[in-house]
């Protein structure tokens, strides 16, 4: 027996040793700050000059027809808690898949009211109400948010999600689908007195449409600077964790369309559109009353299937002043 | 990714042993046996059907098996081609249309047993270490290195093994080290050789090291797994049972979560003369284990989970509705019992009756989700899962969802000389969704009843019928199977068979499968011709299964040993 006790005695402290256990698979990441100044266009621009009558020209050789992009359209509010906490995870996402993930977020619902003294500044649109309105019932907290607008059979048959927890599985699910139903290119030229906006989205067919599509341009501010309740704050230096000069990120300010519909105008009708065929369309679009500073602005356009009324495909452009 | 195999060095490896032995000058006592067989199919595009048009127009499957021995020594090695490989096996095994994927070399003399090259092994029932070749599904996950089995004393029993598994015709980028020690307590201990009650105790460890992967987390490179078993037997009882626990072991399979993997099997027999039965539960939570973190399908199992259902011979029940082990998680017992009517006996008739009885009920495990599967595969830190566990599950309770059920009884009387009669009844409840991977979102309950009778008409002439019905409303619903068999012993047989699906709600799927074979065997050889068609459907073995595509051609079979 002695002879083979020290080969057995080695096999078994070798396996023993054989084990890794770990314990935390994944460090806590740090929430990738935001550079709150930075207002440089993160699509791919497209301008490729301007028509005679001064709107954007799109460059049909560079604009991106390899992936369908998401569209997260948040419902948040100023006296919402939690909400800051989880933004900063949604624009942590859309930092990690850059030129992928649009945001839009939306002032709405019980948390976005205007309540003196504390939260003075009104965020709310008027299309965002519209919005609001029509998912308020799918909505249990803030924030919430919708993924391209979809139902999600594989997430518990929803459309509305609840914290990043909730959405960030349906829109991870969504990235990098490639073969989109259509291209999107999208330029917007800031008039010199900075009053007005000439914008073009110009939207080519990858495959034949065979169903009515309607275009949603919004127009969104992005950094506004207002106040905002957060609970990662402390009481000591934000009294009742209010940040007066808080950062707000894409904030939806107008629905561009003179249509005011809440899916948009229909661009595409039933009769479809036959692959490799361009739809262009053209706005001047006058800046509203409620934008802060017209250099911050980002004009987002959908297209929106209207018999499934999910998003096709999204882009958005930040505004050029003009040469 | 994976080790290339060059296969040429098992011809040179034989052949040299040869060598070795002829230039000792003696081949006094060297035996050499080894088996063929060749599996080939013609391909006709059959829209109804589903079958493809397949534009190498043939598959062949082939292999032969060749083992020398001389006293304490045995080597071997296995030829396989695949020319290409038969519609329904990995298109892995066309990457190499001929080679020499298992070889190996073995001495066992006295205390010592050991191998080097290519080896099957088992521990205990398998649920932690089992490799083995199940040709019928293309599964061979054979180790390739070195194995020791030593016998130290009278009772006790160790095996040690080091290697990587086959991949096709590569090998695992996972290297696998094991022990496991058994002790068979009534040898060890010399006066309890000739006791009734018998005990046999057992325990093993592995553990596999795979290099870390591409994704962001911190992997355990060593992913270590113990087992526990044991058992008793007295007269005509038997008492079973083995505990398996695998640390944490990130994979495809579980969307890359840290929790343990757990596994118990539990096993009562009782026979006696005329009667047995047999009740078997099993739980399994997160026991994927594999060479590779990253295998799919049937490949790089490091283990095996044994099926907890019958295993059916009759075609409807084989092919359509079969059950997969769900190594993920799935809890079930089963039932079996075989009682034999006495002979001479009102019920049992001159020759006897033989009843078997069988149920298996399996469902999904009692769960509480802690991340959802994207969440885990989006490889983000998850805050309210910080360790990655995925889920919570109790080991020792059912959950809400039914995996599987299969009540079935069968009949087998001999009215004469001449006449035998085998009667079935089988119900299924089957979640095709988590067996087969389709999107139904309900239950198939079906039912099946088989008529199998064997009329022999002279000593060298007889007919075997068997006539097979499923009622379903589900799926494709209603099935019809008849099939007769024509044998002029001892060489030919000859069998015509057809089923048709005529409840398929869709009419122009209500199609018939015939098929026509003729057979030829001769002592150890047996040549087989048949064509027809070939119904798209599942190939279960022992739980483990393969889906098999719908076909339409000719088929030539041949085995063959020596």
């Amino acid at each position: 027996m002695r002879k083979f006790s020290l080969p057995i005695l080695y096999l078994i402290l070798l396996f023993i040793s054989s084990c890794d256990i770990v314990d935390l698979p994944l460090e806590k990441p740090v929430i990738i700050p935001i550079d709150t100044n930075d207002t440089t266009p993160r699509n791919t621009d497209s301008l490729d000059g301007v028509d005679e009558n001064g709107y954007p020209l799109i460059d049909t050789n560079t604009i991106n027809n390899l992936t369908q992009k998401i569209y997260m359209e948040e419902f948040t509010g100023h006296s919402c808690t939690g909400c800051p906490t989880q933004t900063d995870l949604l624009l942590a996402m859309q930092a990690d898949h850059e030129g992928e993930i649009i945001v839009a977020t939306f002032h709405e619902g019980v948390f976005a009211k205007v309540e003196l003294p504390d939260y003075p500044t009104d965020m709310t649109s008027d299309y965002g109400g519209q919005l609001h309105s029509l998912v308020e019932s799918s909505i249990d907290a803030y924030p919430s948010a919708l993924v391209n607008r979809k139902t999600f059979t594989e997430f518990g048959n929803k459309q509305v999600f609840q914290a990043h927890n909730e959405w960030q599985g349906p829109a991870l699910s969504e990235v990098d689908k490639i073969n989109p139903a259509v291209a999107m290119g999208v330029g917007a030229i800031l008039n010199d007195a900075m009053t007005s906006v000439k914008i073009r989205v110009s939207t080519r067919a990858e495959i034949n449409l065979t169903d009515e599509y309607k275009l949603l341009v919004l127009c969104i501010e992005d950094s506004v600077i207002a106040e905002q309740k957060d609970g990662r704050k402390s009481e000591a230096e934000y009294p009742r964790k209010i940040v007066e000069e808080y950062t707000h990120r894409h904030t939806v300010r107008d629905q561009v369309n003179t249509s005011k519909n809440v899916y948009g105008e229909t661009i595409i009708d039933a009769a479809g559109l036959t692959a490799g065929e361009w739809v262009d369309w053209t706005i001047n679009y006058s800046i509203p009353d409620n934008i802060v500073d017209a250099k911050h602005i980002y004009i987002v356009a959908s297209l929106i299937n209207t018999s499934t009324v999910e998003v096709v495909q999204v882009e958005e452009t930040h505004v050029h002043l003009a040469k | 990714m994976f080790v290339k195999q060059p296969y040429l060095s098992a011809i040179v490896f034989i052949f040299s042993s040869s060598f070795l032995w002829a230039q000792e000058g003696s081949l006094d006592g060297l035996e050499i046996h080894g088996n063929f067989e060749v599996y080939a199919q013609t391909y006709n595009e059959d829209s109804i059907i589903g079958a493809p048009n397949v534009p190498e127009k043939s598959g062949v499957n082939a292999f032969g098996n060749f083992i020398a021995t001389k006293g304490a020594f045995t080597a071997g090695v296995r030829i396989e081609a695949y020319l290409p490989p038969v519609q329904g096996f990995s298109n892995n095994y066309g990457t190499q249309p001929v080679g020499a994927p298992y070889r190996f070399a073995q001495f066992a003399k006295g205390k010592f047993d050991i191998t080097v090259g290519n080896f099957y092994e088992q521990f205990g029932n398998g649920m932690i270490l089992r490799s083995y070749e199940e040709r019928a599904l293309g599964l061979d996950n054979a180790f390739d290195g070195l194995r020791i089995k030593v016998k130290p004393i009278p009772g006790l029993y160790i095996k040690g093994i080091v290697g990587n598994q086959r991949f096709y015709w590569q090998k695992s980028t996972g290297y696998v080290r094991a022990i496991d020690g058994e002790i068979a307590i009534n040898e060890l201990i010399e006066s309890l050789a000739e006791s009734k009650l018998r005990f046999t105790l057992g325990a093993s460890f592995v553990s596999k090291y795979e290099a870390a992967g591409l994704k962001n987390f911190e992997y355990p490179e060593n992913v270590a797994s113990w087992a526990g078993r044991g058992q008793i037997n007295y007269g005509g009882f038997s008492l079973l049972g083995e505990y398996v626990y695998k640390f944490n072991d990130p994979n495809s399979d579980n969307h890359y979560i840290y929790r343990p993997g757990k596994g118990v099997l539990l096993s009562a027999t009782y026979s006696q003369k005329g009667f047995g039965i047999n009740i078997t539960a099993k739980s399994i939570d997160n026991m994927h284990f594999r060479a590779n973190r990253d295998a799919q399908l049937n490949d790089l199992f490091i283990n095996y989970l044994p099926a907890l259902t019958r295993q059916h011979t009759y075609n409807l029940a084989t092919t359509l509705y079969p059950y997969a082990t769900q190594p993920a998680g799935e809890i079930g017992i089963q039932v079996d019992i075989i009682y034999k009517i006495k002979k001479g006996s009102l019920l049992g008739g001159k020759y006897g009756t033989t009843i078997q009885g069988n149920v298996a009920i399996i469902n999904s495990l009692d769960t509480q989700q802690i991340s959802s599967p994207s969440d885990l595969d989006s490889e983000d830190y998850l805050p309210s899962d910080p360790s990655r566990e995925g889920y919570k599950a109790n080991l020792w309770t059912f959950g809400d969802k039914i995996y599987y059920r299969d009540y079935n009884i069968e009949v087998d009387r001999k009215f004469s000389k001449k006449i035998k009669l085998k009667t079935s009844y089988i119900y299924f409840v089957a979640n095709t969704d988590i067996s087969q991977g389709t999107a139904l979102g309900k239950n198939i309950h079906a039912h099946i009843g088989v008529l199998d009778g064997l009329f022999k008409v002279t000593r060298k002439h007889s007919i075997r019928t068997e006539i097979q019905h499923m009622w379903t409303e589900q799926d494709q619903g209603n099935w019809a199977f008849a099939m007769i068999e024509y044998g002029y012993s001892p060489h030919w047989f000859v069998t015509i068979l057809n089923q048709y699906n005529y409840g398929n709600p869709t009419k122009a799927l209500r199609v018939n499968y015939p098929t026509a074979q003729l057979a030829y065997i001769n002592g150890a050889n047996r040549v087989s011709l048949a064509y027809g068609r070939q119904r798209a459907g599942i190939f279960c073995v022992g739980g483990v299964c393969r889906p098999v595509p719908a076909a339409n051609g000719v088929t030539v079979s041949l085995t063959s040993s020596f």
